[in-house]
């Protein structure tokens, strides 16, 4: 958790040089195959994790990996990261400077979840529902199907929920008939 | 075949059932990062304010104490094995606050209002009112006047408690601290019936669930239950749910003051409540001081018991009151008065220690029971020599405020004479009168639980006894003499009751003397 106190310093820092330098598009784009790969690969988060594994052999790794198409400004960020010993928090440092970047830029991330894949119709009134809730126009629009909802949908803009699902209604139901006046608890 | 259970009757399912939204609402929402001990950090949330109830997606509800940088931290109203890390929680927008209305009075409620005593919701019309709410100005306070009459006699004649007052009671465990409150509740009864309710709310903080039940039953028995609430937070409850526990007593009994009524809250115990703030605390890493109680334990206090209060008479006044809940805002009256008992337990008579010291300070004055005298078959085991009222004694009727003096005078005498009597010395006639006026006096002080006496015969009580017109009833039959003193006065000579109400203590006087002293010859003979 104090996690992101670190990780919000050193991606503000990236993010500020990669302006300086003009190569802000660059830069994004390796850090955000970082995440990918970082994703996908479990044993590469163990390893950035490990106290056990030392800095050097960290960034050997990252620098066969990423090292021949990653932008200079990039791999220097990520030598600094390992030698300050800080390589548990690349990842969540790539989350937040992603973060940054969007609001650099203007963007707004939208998480949908819905039970069926979104047609180019329910795309735009999601995007306008987003426009609504957070007042901005470029909006990213990051999609995801989970079954267990039943029906309607889930919309996640910033630190707001709107919850249309099936689901959810059936979870508040629930609480609602878990309340037991009528029956002696003390 | 399954047995259908009470809260499973169609009618209320369906009104469960229309209840529930189908709207969609936007909701701002965090992830909880860490949970345990009773306490989560929660990342998100970044609009949250302190003081906030959240809500997790089972219905579990979480309060926020700590705001930092880039977490929230909440203390949980609930088990912390009920929420994972990466779980939802939704701010509900309202700082911590329960509702409140007539419909509590009679029932057992949990630190959020919720009853817990199996009799379906509350009824009738309830009111928003705040947990924490800042004590009513200088303004808007008037010095405390009318009596709160306990119906214990060495209370009401020599630590006389107004309405409005905080009084501690302070003792060691197994000294009859709950049984001084509990009669003072069942003594309420007498102003119930004459419809001018005191309404009363008692508090169990950290107590056995068998100890509350205990004591509702005994209200039950007393007839005291239509006009008390009884707030618990047992043993087992989250120490959030405990050291809340206390506010919501205060915040139902402001809902009587500020309409314009008098309430009385009891704080069972104070001592339990800190020690759960400070496991609270201690766990959102605050740093520990004294006893590792936390730098705002007495703020903790204080806040609390200045909520006691005796509101102005003029209901202009009362209605411009600070921080009146918008609720309730129509509704309130001049008048109403909150009077706080709050029980401290000691570790071996141990007032010097950290909570007990804070709570005297805070409080105008203190009951001081004891455990030797309680040993020595004193009950209640009130110690007369230390314990005060500082602003009780205005409070008094006048009849009680003149026969109480002269009580007060002599045990304090007797006391200090009864240590020499011990070594068996020769006295002169007038010491030992001393020490026998003192001993009737004592016994006469003594009481069973469960048996509060009316104030007019206390006054009578007291009067024969200080004035010497049973100095010749032997001492093991003065509680005897009392009994049926008592049943005489009510029996035949009722207009002298009638006068000591009135102040009229000269006039009730010669009844009394001349009442009593033939009941003495009857018991001298003996």
């Amino acid at each position: 958790m104090s996690d992101i106190k670190v990780a919000s310093r050193y991606a503000k820092a990236l993010l500020e040089l990669a302006i300086e330098k003009k190569q802000l598009e660059e830069v994004t784009a390796d850090i955000k195959e970082l995440l990918a790969v970082a994703e996908a690969n479990r044993e590469f988060q163990l390893l950035l994790h490990s106290p056990i594994v030392n800095a050097d052999k960290k960034k050997n790794v990252i620098h066969a990996l990423f090292g021949k198409h990653a932008n200079a400004i990039t791999l220097s960020f990520y030598d600094i990261v390992t030698r300050k010993n800080r390589s548990n928090v690349l990842v969540s440092t790539a989350k937040e400077f992603v973060r940054q970047y969007n609001v650099h830029k203007g963007i707004q991330v939208a998480y949908v979840t819905t039970t069926i894949p979104l047609t180019d119709e329910l795309r735009k009134s999601f995007q306008s529902i987003v426009t609504d809730i957070s007042g901005m126009k470029n909006i990213e629009l990051v999609e995801k199907i989970n079954p267990d909802l039943i029906g309607g949908f889930v919309l996640k803009v910033n630190d707001k929920l709107l919850d249309d699902s099936v689901s959810g209604k059936l979870r508040t139901l629930r609480t609602r008939l878990a309340q037991r006046y009528f029956v002696k608890t003390y | 075949m399954a047995q259908v259970r009470p809260d499973e009757v169609s009618a209320i399912l369906r009104e469960q059932l229309s209840n529930v939204k189908t709207e969609a609402e936007l909701e701002e929402v965090g992830t909880v990062l860490q949970v345990g001990d009773g306490v989560a950090r929660i990342y998100g949330l970044s609009k949250a304010q302190a003081g906030e109830l959240l809500e997790f997606d089972n219905g579990l509800r979480a309060m926020v104490l700590n705001l930092e940088e880039d977490n929230v931290g909440a203390v949980l109203f609930g088990d912390s094995k009920l929420v994972k890390e990466g779980d939802n929680v939704k701010r509900t927008k309202q700082i911590a606050s329960i509702k409140v209305g007539e419909g509590m009075l009679g029932r057992v409620v949990d630190t959020l209002g919720n009853p817990i005593d199996g009799k379906g919701p509350l009824q009738g019309e309830l009111y928003e009112m705040p947990l924490e709410r800042k004590a009513p100005g200088v303004i808007y306070r008037q010095p405390v006047t009318e009596p709160l009459q306990t119906g214990i006699k060495a209370i009401d004649s020599m630590i006389p408690i107004g309405r409005g007052q905080r009084e501690l009671i302070i003792g060691d465990r197994q000294t009859g601290k709950t049984a001084v409150a509990i009669d003072t509740i069942l003594n309420q009864k007498e102003y119930y019936e004459k419809g001018e309710p005191v309404f009363c709310i008692y508090v169990a903080v950290g107590q056995k669930a068998s100890t509350v039940a205990g004591i509702v039953s005994a209200l039950e028995k007393g007839g005291a239950l239509p006009y008390s609430v009884v707030v618990s937070a047992a043993a087992s409850d989250p120490a959030p749910m405990q050291f809340f526990a206390p506010f919501t007593g205060a915040c139902i009994g402001e809902f009587f003051r500020d309409t314009g009524r008098p309430a009385l809250v009891i704080y069972d115990d104070l001592s339990k409540q800190a020690v759960a703030y400070r496991e609270v605390s201690l766990l959102l890493r605050r740093p520990p001081g004294r006893e590792a109680y936390p730098g705002d334990v007495f703020y903790l206090h204080s806040r609390l018991l200045e909520r006691a209060a005796k509101i102005n008479a003029s209901d202009e006044i009362a209605k411009q009151m600070n921080d009146l809940p918008e609720s309730l805002k129509p509704l309130v009256k001049g008048g109403g008065s909150l009077t706080a008992l709050p029980i401290i337990e000691t570790q071996a008579g141990d007032v010097s220690a950290y909570i007990p010291t804070n709570v005297i300070s805070i409080t105008d004055g203190q009951i001081f029971l004891e455990t030797n005298l309680f040993n020595s078959g004193i009950r209640p085991a009130i110690n007369v020599g230390i314990s005060v009222s500082r602003v009780g004694g205005n409070a008094q009727i006048k009849s009680m405020k003149k026969v109480a003096g002269t009580l007060k005078l002599d045990q304090a005498q007797f006391r200090e004479l009864e240590a020499f009597a011990k070594f068996g010395s020769d006295l002169d006639a007038s010491t030992k009168r001393t020490i026998e006026r003192g001993r009737r006096n004592q016994e006469i002080l003594k009481q069973a639980q469960y048996s509060p006496v009316a104030v007019e015969l206390q006054v009578a009580i007291i009067y024969v006894s200080t004035k010497g017109y049973i100095d010749n009833v032997p001492v093991e039959s003065a509680r005897q003499f009392e009994k049926e003193f008592y049943n005489l006065l009510k029996s035949s000579h009722p207009e002298a009751l009638e006068l000591v109400l009135k102040g009229k203590i000269d006039e009730a006087g010669k009844i009394l003397e001349a009442a009593a002293k033939d009941l003495a010859t009857k018991f001298a003979k003996k």
